[in-house]
């Protein structure tokens, strides 16, 4: 059985998280009060990472339960997204405690939270901030797919036995480089023994369209860039249609890890159903 | 009635020993020394086991604190939880600690109790009963209890069969204790105690379990005879054998029969008074004690 392989520091987990920067992301936010897509795609990824800190944190400590990558797309190719000494780090994939130790800052922001009788109180939280919003120039998608399979290639040979990397790329267009299906489909060939890589996709809408969450077919995909990215996207394995269910997202066998038209709730979905292997944490 | 208690235990394969992240504690009922004990429960044997949830970061302390203070004083209700403060005085502990750990894991430490840690437990209390014996036992999420007579399974509880076993149990979550209000509907979501309370006798044994040990043998159960399932555990504490411990869950996990996950095993037998002392009696203290890992510990009373 595929997508099995127990997370370990032996065997880590990878997520590489390719995030659109082109000039587009500056424009508002659907969902997202007052902020551009740049500053909401930045947020969540933000937390995202927290998320997947907090996994591996334990009294003692940070455990390297996952490599992290980061390529950012927007000018002239794709670079490196985490800012601080992690943009400086020597590797492309970066452990997860490196991370949690070197954020670019750690804000103090308030948080609404339930307080369990139907209304609501703010509390002061530390938000540490690994990733910038940038938005600039056009979109070299292709060069950040090229990118990722060198990336992926290596760690697939050093880590044979880890659960299969996935891949998280989240845009508002379309590439301005070339066709990235070649090479979304070299990444999805790339396989450790526990399965093939999955590439995830996610289109951040520009206006209020309800978002189209997991397809099963292209039938319903408004026009030929929808088309690409839905045929760029893995097959979710089962461990993902579950946490899609989990949330009450219409997920099921045969469905691509794709969302059309996100607005702001449907990217932090995306991003925390991407990135819930939890069950094989070990 | 006399009891004994043995608990054997092992981390992930994979981890070292101070990964560990279930908990256990016990207090025999009085014991060569009842003046370490003068609550209400002196005469009242108290066993708790917990499991800490791998992916929350305060997961072990959170385990150990639920099972000492079921120990001290049993608990079955959140209410009860709420009324002692359990929840605010462990997160007020944890606080304080906080400062004493690396700068670089402050952010995390504090976000992590934003989350609160989470653990399922089950707390099992023999008590005397109307010139018999009882045991009464509440759990939330899937630590087991079995209670065996002679090669029988009497009862299983929580889960009755291995397909019970998944991979989204109840858990005690720190924070959701704290802010659940006694008065307010409980959602549906929140975690609630099962319990369950039956006679128990003199012979008899009671056996607690973290999950994947119990899934095991509860497998093992339907797939071959409780008779032959009992039988193969109870050769390892008629033996007192650690290695041989070691050796099975080994075994199951290489087969891949028994899941990569922390294993607890505590094993109390009920014994008649005349039963021959094999091992010096511990104090209160000691036998609740949550010390280094070996494969197996042994009180008796």
């Amino acid at each position: 059985m595929a997508y099995e392989a127990e997370i370990s520091r032996q065997n880590p987990a990878c997520f590489v998280f390719l995030v659109d920067q082109s000039g587009s992301m500056n424009d508002p936010c659907p969902g997202f009060e007052n902020k551009s897509k740049a500053e909401c795609l930045a947020d969540t990824i933000n937390r995202i990472l927290q998320q997947l800190i907090l996994r591996c944190s334990k009294a003692d400590g940070i455990r390297d339960y996952f490599l992290i990558g980061a390529l950012g797309y927007g000018g002239g190719h794709a670079t490196r997204a985490l800012g601080g000494a992690m943009a400086q780090y020597p590797q492309d994939l970066i452990p997860i405690s490196f991370i949690a130790e070197h954020p670019i800052r750690v804000e103090e922001r308030l948080r609404r939270m339930p307080d369990g009788a139907g209304g609501y109180y703010e509390e002061q939280i530390k938000f540490p901030v690994f990733l910038e919003p940038i938005a600039r120039g056009p979109t070299p998608m292709t060069d950040a797919m090229r990118q990722t399979f060198y990336i992926l290639e290596g760690f697939c040979a050093t880590y044979p036995y880890s659960f299969p990397p996935i891949v998280l790329n989240l845009t508002d267009g379309e590439s301005t480089d070339g066709d990235p299906l070649p090479d979304a489909q070299s990444i999805c060939n790339l396989n450790t023994y526990d399965g093939n890589v999955l590439l995830f996709n996610l289109h951040i809408s520009s206006t209020n369209a309800k978002p189209i969450l997991y397809p099963v077919s292209e039938a319903g995909l408004p026009d030929d860039a929808a088309r690409l990215l839905f045929r760029m996207s893995s097959i979710m394995p089962p461990l993902f249609v579950a946490a899609a269910q989990e949330r009450r997202i219409p997920a099921k066998e045969g469905s691509r890890g794709y969302v059309f038209n996100a607005d702001a709730v449907s990217i932090a979905q995306f991003l925390d159903i991407g990135t819930r292997v939890d069950r094989q944490l070990r | 009635m006399k009891f004994t208690g043995h608990v054997y235990k092992l981390p992930k394969a994979g981890n070292t020993e101070d990964e560990y992240e279930d908990a256990y504690a016990l207090i025999l009922p009085h014991g060569d020394h009842p003046s370490d004990d003068t609550s209400r429960y002196a005469d009242t044997l108290r066993a708790a086991i917990a499991d800490g949830a791998t992916e929350s970061i305060l997961a072990k302390s959170w385990a150990q604190y639920l099972v000492q203070e079921y120990v001290r004083e049993p608990f079955s209700t959140v209410c009860e939880l709420q009324q002692r403060r359990i929840s605010e005085n462990w997160h007020t502990q944890q606080r304080s600690a906080i400062g004493q750990k690396p700068a670089h894991l402050h952010w995390c430490l504090q976000e992590g109790l934003v989350h609160g840690a989470d653990a399922t437990f089950l707390g099992v209390s023999i008590v005397p009963h109307e010139g018999r014996w009882k045991y009464v036992a509440s759990a939330v999420g899937d630590c087991n209890l079995f209670h065996i007579r002679g090669q029988m399974l009497l009862k299983a509880f929580p889960l009755e069969k291995p397909e019970d076993f998944n991979f989204t149990p109840f858990l005690l979550n720190s924070r959701n204790i704290k802010e659940l209000k006694p008065n307010h509907p409980l959602d549906p979501s929140s975690p609630t105690f099962q319990s369950y309370e039956a006679e128990c006798q003199e012979g008899d044994e009671l056996w607690l379990m973290t999950d994947a040990l119990a899934c095991w043998f509860l497998r093992r159960a339907a797939e071959s005879s409780e008779a032959e399932a009992i039988q193969q555990v109870q050769k390892i504490y008629d033996e007192d054998n650690h290695h041989a411990f070691e050796k099975l869950i080994e075994k199951e996990r290489k087969h891949r029969r028994l899941r990569n996950d922390d294993v607890t095993w505590m094993i109390i037998q009920l014994l008649t008074d005349s039963t021959q002392d094999v091992s010096s009696t511990q104090n209160v203290q000691n036998i609740h004690h949550l010390g280094p890992l070996n494969a197996s510990e042994q009180v008796d009373t």
